[in-house]
């Protein structure tokens, strides 16, 4: 029996959300990061799902964990460069901008 | 079977998850994050795409996640100050949450019908190394070249935004 490709659909978009979520509500930098590439793999899901028996799902799925590491790499460097200058991971003691 | 596979995986997938979003330690958040990603491997393996399951488990559940293991071990692993947002927030949050997968899901719902009526569904098989190193050579050159642009760029950036004085 197999699955249709809604139920696939469906993960994909809860994944998102949940993704979302976390993003709004966790407080440490580095969660938050982890948060974001969970959406991406949500965003991967669908693509996944939405090729089957075709290798286009696949070549963009490849695209997009490339984005996703280069992503990741300044990302991190840049979280440990705040780390050194806040000496904290808190996002909210970047308020710099807030007036 | 395919259907209790899937329901297995996408259960462990979405417990990874709701365990990241409750735990206090963003160790433990990494490595749940793990979990998720190797069940959605997995899901690939079930949607006929090992080779995007590989290269899940290589690059996401292995480089990646490494990468954010060690910059958590590197830096202060206790400065996640345990308090979390305000009540309100959490609220405002979660409404928006619920909302944006009620849009995805809508709008999703509508994208199965169109997969149904236009396209005559392709013969299923499994898209493998072959496939994939074909369709990316010849019809994705350009994106893999920008891509690897892209990768070199990142890597000057992260070695310039890591030295000692910017």
């Amino acid at each position: 029996m197999t699955v249709p490709i809604i139920y696939y659909l469906g993960l994909s978009a809860l994944l998102f959300a949940l993704g979302s979520v976390g993003l709004l509500l966790k407080r440490n930098l580095l969660v938050q990061f982890m948060c974001v590439e969970l959406m991406l793999n949500a965003a991967n899901l669908a693509f996944v799902a939405f090729s089957q028996g075709r290798a286009d799902g696949s070549v963009i799925v490849f695209i997009v964990m490339a984005v996703a590491a280069a992503e990741a790499g300044v990302g991190l460097a840049l979280v440990v460069v705040l780390f050194r200058n806040r000496n904290s991971l808190d996002s909210e003691d970047f308020r710099l901008m807030k007036g | 079977m395919e259907f209790i596979l899937f329901l297995i995986f996408s259960f462990i997938c979405i417990a990874a998850v709701l365990n990241m979003l409750f735990q206090k330690e963003s160790v433990y958040c990494a490595l749940s994050l793990v979990v998720c990603m190797a069940s959605l491997a997995c899901l690939y393996l079930l949607l006929q795409a090992p080779f995007a399951a590989a290269i899940q488990i290589i690059i996401y559940a292995g480089a990646v996640m490494v990468l954010f293991l060690f910059v958590i071990m590197l830096l202060d692993p206790r400065s996640d100050s345990g308090s979390g947002r305000p009540r309100r927030m959490l609220f405002l949050a979660t409404v928006l949450g619920i909302s944006l997968f009620a849009a995805l899901a809508v709008f999703l719902s509508r994208s199965q019908s169109f997969l149904n009526s236009g396209h005559p569904k392709p013969a299923a098989g499994q898209i493998g190394a072959v496939e994939v190193g074909l369709a990316l050579f010849h019809r994705y050159l350009i994106p893999l070249e920008a891509v690897g642009i892209l990768i070199l760029m990142a890597t000057l950036g992260a070695v310039l935004l890591a030295k000692k004085k910017i």
